[in-house]
């Protein structure tokens, strides 16, 4: 049974150990995990496909191990992604954040490897929380604060995961993880909650927003991490849970409009790369949407995850670099920082044209892919809103975020320290996967589980996007004088959540407490008239009818002031509260002690006597 | 300088605009407007001046402060 050592707990518990270790020997050590569980990928590749790992919990069966080519593509994309990024952290002092970096790469190798759904579940939740802790590791406000959303959203979605999952373990009575039913109607409830606790992690709209939140908040190092794995494995779990979803191509499509526009309207870096990665979550949504219909879409779905977590980290490698050497991510504080920083320049933009779908660049061989099945299967209106968001990817990430950060002022107005070595080291590691993947896609078609065959490299597909491009980039040249980035923020969805929370808060605090304060006041009211009423029944019922024989006479004549005397009287020698009064709790006490006491006395006697 | 820039950015949308002309291509269009002459660099053109001016339109509408959410009138 246990013949393969799970890469997702080399990571896990490989992770327990980084505390114990100093200086070369911990750096040693971090990189060494990565390559231990790629070898480990290489090892059990040999034998796909394959089951393993198999624990029967009750009348369950559950399966870490189900090993075939799609969770192989993507656990290779992940290790070898968790390398290059751990590279790149490998300055971080904070143990802390190489062992939530360690924990969030190897649940999410455990959610890939997931044949269950109560392991999925469980894996999804650890991604969820050691993730959060990159955020946290920032250790600003605002990332304090966007971390407590992001974990807010991630239970949100994790409930909703649970709750299908449970629907569907009811109806289906087996835990196995395939492919979900899905139509119209209630019969499909848990489908539904499951598609929408995953639709949370693939940040689609409108469902995105804790990304756009979130992410530009963490550490440098954190948001590489972030970038790649939780929303790539939703996109995983989507070609196996749903594949050709057909809600799916729409709300692709639309994710991906909906990120480029938002990307050109923020003024902090890594927020615009950050909705660049929404709208790229957008075509692989698109993809999986397209997968039953055409097994290109399919493969261009995962060819293309593949591909956007390479470029995207080293994208974010670079503006996080930025952020380590100026301190600043926001647009209107950089600029000008070619010439203190030109070999970060070059890095980025070798990811940069990767996004745009540059030929001899990596998002050209897996973009096209999805693009071209919407043209095959007819989807006129898919097919124009991805390539409106594939020049706004390449307007957003190409033209820009380099022009502003890069160019624009002469001097940079900010101060520049030097960047880490091993930070440059990973960005020329991953722009070299990037290139490697745009010149010599054989290697990354080989591994894809369909096997389509697709040629991106026609004259035809290269002359359209040269073509796309050479024009969209004389679009914004025309254009770049009106683009001024000023101080702000941009709204979101999250709006509704942020201000909607605020007022909720309000409403409890304000209203509804007063609301609470004036209930309590009446009931207390009530119970004190009882009280006075019970202390001399006779006298009060004559104070309460003299109080109104006092009205009525008043009305009738004045001068009659009798009653008025009596009432006075009698008010006079009616009991008054005692000096001292008992609180409930005395009362409570009193009653308590009685028991006992009669509880003593009769377990004593009681016993005795029989 | 500028000149240059702008020389050079000519010349290579001349090229690009003249090389599906050179080689012929022979992908298969699926929609009626691939056949349009010169389609991808005019979509390029009117798509890229369309998002930048839809996203500062935008801008107006949806920017805030930088303390927006941190301020108390926000309620």
């Amino acid at each position: 049974m246990i013949g393969w050592i799970h890469p997702g707990l080399i990571f896990i518990f490989g992770a327990l150990l980084i505390p114990f270790l100093k200086g070369t020997g911990k750096k040693v050590y971090l990189l060494a995990l990565p390559v231990a569980a790629f070898a480990d990928l290489v090892w059990i590749s040999r034998s796909v496909p394959l089951t393993t790992w198999q624990i029967q919990f009750e009348n369950y069966v559950i399966t870490l191990g189900r090993v075939d080519q799609l969770s192989l593509i993507f656990a290779y994309i992940f290790t070898i992604a968790a390398f290059c990024m751990t590279l790149y952290a490998l300055h971080v002092k904070e143990n802390g954040h190489h062992i939530a970096a360690f924990l969030y790469v190897g649940s999410t190798l455990g959610v890939v490897f997931a044949g269950d759904l109560f392991s999925l579940y469980l894996f999804s939740e650890i991604m969820a929380w050691s993730s959060l802790f990159l955020i946290w590791y920032h250790k600003t406000r605002q990332s304090s604060e966007a971390g407590f959303r992001y974990i807010m959203v991630h239970i949100f979605g994790g409930v909703c995961l649970l709750a299908g999952i449970i629907l569907h373990v009811q109806s289906a009575g087996s835990i196995a993880f395939n492919a979900f039913e899905w139509g119209f109607g209630w019969s499909y409830l848990a489908s539904y909650f499951i598609m929408l606790g995953i639709l949370v992690n693939a940040a689609a709209f409108p469902l995105h927003a804790w990304l756009a939140d979130a992410y530009p908040e963490a550490t440098a190092a954190g948001t590489v991490f972030l970038s790649a794995f939780t929303t790539k494995s939703a996109i995983y779990i989507l070609l196996r849970g749903f594949p050709g979803v057909e809600l799916l191509i729409w709300l692709g499509a639309i994710t991906a409009v909906y990120g480029v526009i938002f990307a050109l309207m923020v003024n902090d870096t890594r927020r615009m790369l950050a909705y660049a990665l929404i709208s790229q979550g957008g075509y692989m949504l698109a993809g999986v949407g397209m997968a039953s219909r055409t097994l290109q879409a399919a493969d261009g779905a995962i060819a293309h995850a593949v591909c956007c977590i390479l470029y995207m980290g080293l994208m974010f490698m670079a503006t996080g670099a930025v952020l380590e050497m100026t301190g600043s991510s926001k647009l209107n504080e950089l600029g000008g920082l070619y010439r203190r920083m030109p070999a970060v320049f070059g890095l980025y933009m070798v990811g940069a044209f990767s996004i745009a779908g540059m030929p001899l660049f990596s998002g050209f061989v897996s973009k096209t892919m999805i693009i071209e099945s919407a043209a095959t299967l007819h989807l006129p209106v898919v097919w124009i809103m991805l390539e409106v968001a594939s020049i706004g990817a390449f307007i957003v990430a190409a033209l820009k975020l380099p022009y502003l950060v890069w160019f624009r002022k002469s001097e940079p107005t900010v101060e520049v320290r030097e960047p880490h070595k091993n930070m440059l080291v990973a960005m020329a590691l991953t722009a070299f996967l990037c290139v490697f993947i745009g010149v010599y896609p054989q290697v990354l078609y080989g591994a894809l589980p369909y096997a389509v065959e697709y040629v991106p490299y026609t004259a035809g597909h290269v002359i359209e996007m040269l073509q796309y491009l050479t024009f969209a980039f004389v679009g914004f040249w025309l254009l770049k004088g009106t683009i001024h980035p000023e101080p702000a923020i941009t709204l979101d969805i999250d709006w509704f959540y942020r201000v909607g929370g605020r007022k909720f808060i309000g409403f409890c605090e304000r209203p509804l407490i007063d609301f609470a304060n004036n209930i309590d006041r009446i009931i207390k009211d009530i119970a004190d008239s009882f009280v006075w009423f019970s202390k001399n029944p006779v006298a009060a019922s004559r104070i309460l009818l003299l109080s109104v024989g006092v009205v009525v006479t008043r009305q009738l004549n004045p001068s009659y002031v009798q009653y008025e005397r009596d009432l006075e009287e009698l008010r006079r020698v009616y009991p008054r509260d005692p000096e001292n009064r008992v609180a409930i709790g005395m009362g409570v006490l009193l009653v308590l002690l009685f028991f006992s006491i009669y509880l003593l006395i009769y377990l004593t006697y009681g016993v005795l006597w029989t | 300088m500028m000149m240059d820039k702008r020389i050079v950015i000519s010349l290579v949308a001349i090229l690009v605009l003249a090389a599906p002309f050179i080689i012929r291509s022979h992908t298969h269009a699926s929609f009626w407007w691939q056949e349009i002459p010169l389609f991808y660099a005019l979509a390029g053109f009117i798509v890229s001046v369309l998002l930048i001016s839809v996203a500062s339109g935008l801008c107006h509408w949806l920017n805030r402060a930088e303390n927006y959410y941190e301020r108390g009138d926000v309620l």
